[in-house]
């Protein structure tokens, strides 16, 4: 039996033309209710550390497919950094800012703030955009070519206003 | 509440206030610590918050907390913003002016606004520079034109200081004059071997130069010695220059050879003064009736300055006939004859259709004719100085005062030298008024009659030159002996010749009549001959 998810950009379909009136937005509580549901039943199903692999995994694989069909194709960095800034802003994920970026060590650190999966969130003593890893670790490859290695260092989750991640070249 | 407890409260208050307050920390806080654990606690949070913050406002961006939690995370918030303008200013600096900053109130717009000027202020500049460039293109491209120009032309070109010092001057001067720029450039134009300059920059010129409001050029003429001692003529076409804020700063100039149209001019201008003197003369001696006032007059009016008395010449050559190049050459030699005696004081010359008339100052006075005579060896030794192989006659005039009979004397001078060759055919120079008998004869010998007469009495002895010469001799007047030694005959061969001459003409030698008619016979043959 073949698959049945295997994911497609052309599956978030048509949306003009599905939702004429009720148009693409829909409400963050809307988007974090899924999500937070999805990690419960993750989580009860197969532990939290599976629970939050499938999440990471899952951002990955959206930041591979974000990276194709909806970011400018650039060269260099910066203008990499610009478009994916644009990018987010754009589609209402967030505020992309880069605080260090070691080229030679492939090191950067980022921010995003009023982030869609956590901005808001009640404190919760633990970082919690495991998704948010992925997704930039899927982009990151996408352009640099080099696999990436994501770590949220500090979260809206954990008292923070921002979060902050850090982004290395996996050179295993 | 007990009141000692109420003391401790209020202490550890003030002691956790100190930590806010004074940057010494107090002794009894480290007391109070080991007595109560989560103070002990908050104690550490705040002194890492403290730490923290010192470090942000030190502008250590580089520190972590470990904290998390409301506070914790605002600062962190500032430390993320803080190092992503870090990161922005530093993509600025490497010349990205797209960067902007959103979400940061005031500071955004000022940033922004920054980072455009910038875009802009780069822009301008590097339009700028482009422009510089493009000048500084155009000019070195101008400039190399210019020195092509200047560096292969033959005319010289060169520039003058306010101070008429020579700033430049254009290689080309070495093959106009011989002198390098080397030479002349950076001095005075009086202490230059080129002499020129100061005919150029007379007061005069320097004045219409100057002079307001005038921006023509100044031409100016004149000779110049080249350094190989070779005299040249050359024209300089002088203009006032003038700086872009209109000062004037000097003098440019443009000077170049011109001697082979001086010699042109010169060419052209004797020409035209000979052919105004030929017309001139040409159509007096076509005139019967000249009054003196009328040609005085005509003379001033064409420039010709003739005297009312004066000795009149006609000089003719023995040339070549030929093709037309000789024709041309004999042409070209007899206008540079005409030249040369036109040069010559006192003397006005022209070419008539068969030799060249020559007029000059006289009086009647008693030695006139042997001052004519000498006036016309000195024409000979002059012309056979200038044409040594050329065989030439000079025939002079019979003297009238005036001009009324100047056709006359023309036509006089010229049979002084027909009969001349003919009579004294030894001599180049003669005088009509030696010519005697033949001034008569010469006018009748021009017509049919004397054909007719000469045929008439002498015809028979054509066929006989040697009776020819017995009867010349014989009518002179000389014996048979004198007749027979100059002819290297016996006497008796004379007598014999006579009886013959008058057997053939069918006359006697005895009479009188009938010598005078063979004598006048023979004087008209010679004549005509020499027409
Ligand atoms: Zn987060």
């Amino acid at each position: 039996m073949g698959r049945k998810y295997e994911f497609n950009w052309s599956l978030l379909g048509d949306i003009s033309e599905g939702r004429p009136n009720m148009g693409p937005m829909v409400r963050t509580e809307i988007y974090r209710l899924m999500q937070f549901c999805f990690r419960d039943v993750l989580e009860q199903n197969y532990g939290t550390e599976t629970a939050d692999k499938m999440f990471y995994e899952a951002g990955l694989l959206a930041g591979k497919q974000f990276y194709r069909n909806a970011m400018q194709k650039t060269v260099d960095f910066n203008a990499f950094i610009q478009s994916l800034q644009s990018a987010l802003a754009a589609k209402g994920i967030g505020i992309l800012r880069i605080e260090t970026a070691d080229y030679e060590q492939g090191k950067y650190v980022m921010s995003l703030s009023e982030d869609l999966d956590c901005s808001g969130l009640p404190d919760l003593d633990y970082e919690i955009c495991v998704y948010d890893e992925g997704f930039f670790a899927g982009i990151l490859e996408s352009f640099t070519g080099e696999k990436f290695k994501v770590k949220e260092v500090d979260c809206w989750c954990t008292g923070d206003r921002t979060c902050r991640f850090v982004a290395e070249v996996s050179r295993e | 509440m007990k009141p000692e407890i109420a003391n401790e409260i209020d202490e550890i208050i003030q002691q956790i206030n100190s930590v806010l307050q004074s940057k010494a920390l107090p002794a009894k806080l480290a007391e109070y610590s080991d007595q109560y654990p989560e103070m002990a606690k908050l104690v550490e949070r705040l002194l890492a918050l403290r730490e923290f913050t010192f470090a942000l406002s030190e502008g250590d961006l580089s520190q972590t907390m470990n904290l998390r939690g409301y506070w914790p995370g605002a600062l962190k918030a500032l430390q993320a913003n803080l190092r992503h303008l870090t990161w922005q200013t530093s993509m600025v600096a490497a010349g990205d002016y797209s960067q902007r900053v959103d979400f940061m109130g005031d500071f955004s717009h000022a940033f922004n606004t920054m980072t455009i000027r910038l875009k802009a202020a780069t822009e301008n500049e590097q339009k700028y520079i482009a422009e510089l460039e493009r000048q500084q293109a155009a000019t070195r491209e101008s400039e190399r034109k210019y020195r092509l120009i200047a560096e292969n032309t033959d005319d010289v070109i060169w520039l003058l200081d306010h101070e008429m010092v020579i700033r430049y001057i254009s290689p080309s001067i070495e093959r106009l004059l011989g002198f390098t720029p080397g030479e002349v450039e950076g001095k005075p134009i009086s202490q230059t071997p080129l002499p020129f300059f100061q005919v150029v920059f007379q007061s005069s010129t320097i004045e219409l130069l100057t002079a307001a409001g005038t921006r023509r050029p100044v031409i100016v003429e004149c000779e110049q010695r080249c350094k190989d001692r070779k005299m040249i003529w050359l024209e300089s076409t002088v203009n006032a220059a003038q700086n872009s804020s209109g000062e004037m700063i000097g003098f440019t100039g443009v000077t170049r050879n011109i001697t082979k149209r001086k010699k042109a001019e010169s060419l052209l201008y004797q020409a035209y003064e000979r052919t105004k003197k030929r017309d001139f003369f040409n159509q007096l001696a076509a005139r019967n009736d000249c009054n003196d006032t009328e040609v005085l007059e005509w003379g001033w009016r064409d420039k010709i300055y003739v005297p009312k008395d004066f000795s009149l010449f006609f000089l003719s050559m023995d040339t070549l006939p030929g093709d037309e190049d000789s024709m041309y050459r004999k042409q070209q030699m007899m206008d540079a004859l005409v030249d040369q005696l036109n040069r010559k004081e006192r003397t006005n010359a022209w070419e008539t259709a068969r030799g060249v008339g020559i007029i000059t100052p006289a009086l009647a006075d008693a030695a006139r004719k042997q001052k004519e005579l000498a006036a016309a060896a000195d024409y000979m030794k002059y012309i056979s100085m200038y044409l040594p192989d050329t065989p030439v006659y000079i025939g002079t005039a019979n003297y009238s005062d005036g001009w009324a009979n100047f056709a006359n004397r023309l036509k006089n001078a010229a049979t002084a030298i027909r009969i001349g060759r003919q009579v004294w055919p030894h001599q180049r120079i003669y005088h009509y008024e030696d010519c005697g008998i033949y001034q008569v004869l010469a006018p009748f010998a021009a017509t049919d009659e004397a054909a007719a007469y000469i045929t008439q009495r002498i015809g028979p002895l054509m066929a006989h030159p040697d009776l020819l010469e017995t009867l010349e001799k014989l009518l002179s007047g000389l014996s048979f002996k004198e007749i027979g030694a100059q002819m290297y005959l016996h006497h008796k061969t004379i007598q014999l010749r006579k009886q013959r001459i008058e057997q053939l003409l069918n006359v006697s030698l005895d009479s009188y009549e009938v010598r005078m008619a063979l004598s006048s016979a023979l004087q008209l043959m010679k004549i005509v001959k020499a027409n």
